[in-house]
């Protein structure tokens, strides 16, 4: 990475916890100027925001990710503070379990609205940008539920799958313009997500898993990272599964 | 961007710099661009330039007339880009204008309908 004005901007829906934290932190780490926004501020975006007054390397504002005005006006704001957008990372979602049919709707709308129609939403006003500068990379953080059939999950499935139809719709139709769009699609991961499974439930992925193990959020964020990078520019129009090989 | 909301000639300024931005920018040869130029058969853009054209337009004059007003797959000239901002700049003939739209809508629509679609 290089500094001044070549800066590459990151705009990360959800990077206040979990593997938004995550990829947040390893883009900082890395010189990427970090532009994300949550439904409140965790300790991690205080963190920030109190080592970076003047935003020169890290922007939060509270948006609700399933709320189109916000979410354009927090991409214009970013637009207008750094002049770019480079990459997009459509992070932020919501776990949905249950037999299907016993689901409510709400429930549904909600898994729907924020896994899929917010991904859509902050794609589509950050994609006005992208293809005036003929560049820049959009990352949807699929799933494996969205790749293979598993029970209790079929709304998150859909979503996810969802997100990987667009990511191959839209590398298609971007890529002219010099932007690439990828999914990367996580396995059973150390978080908020997976702590809702019993012992015997982690115990039984970690069996099925060749690399014998949960994987972690760095492991997700490097990927991501590396698809950010030029040593991914010629890839576009793919899911990249980080699952240990549980799907192989 | 332009401060005031802008006249015609100001508008039918912005959308044909911003056409002939796009034109330099494809590498084609510079012309004269008149109202009757088809974006595709005449000058030869893709309708990814005209979402191009769309996203700068809207940076430039701060509206977006695609969103509600006009339906994008009625704009086949510069003259009908030109319009579609003049129109939503315009008030007055809001209600003449929804007719015209809602017949543009029809007609989409019943192209859309029509075998050889996506489904």
């Amino acid at each position: 990475m290089t500094s001044g004005a070549s800066r590459t901007v990151v705009v990360l829906s959800g990077g206040s916890r979990g593997l938004g934290k995550a990829i947040a932190s390893r883009c900082l780490s890395e010189g990427y100027i970090v532009a994300t926004y949550s439904r409140s501020a965790s300790p991690f975006v205080k963190n920030q925001l109190e080592l970076d007054p003047s935003r020169k390397n890290f922007f939060w504002s509270e948006v609700d990710a399933i709320d189109p005005a916000g979410v354009k006006r927090f991409a214009s704001e970013v637009y207008e503070r750094y002049g770019q957008i480079g990459a997009v990372v459509n992070n932020a979602g919501i776990g949905s379990e249950g037999i299907f049919p016993c689901m409510r709707l709400r429930d549904i709308d909600l898994c729907v609205d924020l896994n899929l129609k917010g991904p859509l939403y902050l794609t589509w006003v950050c994609a006005r940008f992208m293809i005036q500068r003929r560049g820049g990379c959009i990352i949807n953080i699929s799933s494996v539920t969205g790749i293979r059939g598993h029970s209790g999950v079929a709304v998150y499935s859909a979503t996810k799958a969802g997100l990987d139809g667009m990511t191959r719709g839209l590398a298609r139709e971007l890529g002219p313009r010099g932007i690439r769009v990828n999914s990367v699609a996580p396995g059973y991961f150390e978080s908020g997500m997976v702590d809702q499974l019993d012992d015997e439930a982690k115990a039984r992925i970690i069996r099925r898993t060749p690399l014998g193990r949960l994987a972690t959020t760095d492991d997700i964020a490097e990927v991501v990272l590396f698809m950010i990078s030029p040593s991914a520019s010629f890839i576009t129009g793919q899911t990249i599964v980080v699952d240990g090989g549980l799907t192989c | 961007m332009l401060k005031d909301e802008p006249n015609f000639a100001e508008i039918s300024k912005t959308v044909r710099d911003q056409v002939g931005l796009l034109l330099d920018e494809k590498g084609l040869p510079a012309r004269e661009i008149a109202s009757e130029d088809r974006l595709n058969a005449d000058l030869g853009l893709t309708s990814l330039d005209l979402a191009v054209l769309v996203a700068a337009l809207e940076m430039k004059l701060q509206a977006d007339p695609f969103q509600e007003l006009v339906p994008i797959t009625s704009v086949r000239t510069v003259g009908d880009l030109e319009a579609a901002y003049v129109r939503f700049f315009s008030k007055a003939e809001a209600g003449v204008q929804d007719e015209e739209l809602a017949k543009i809508r029809r007609r989409t629509e019943a192209r859309r309908a029509g075998p050889g679609c996506l489904r």
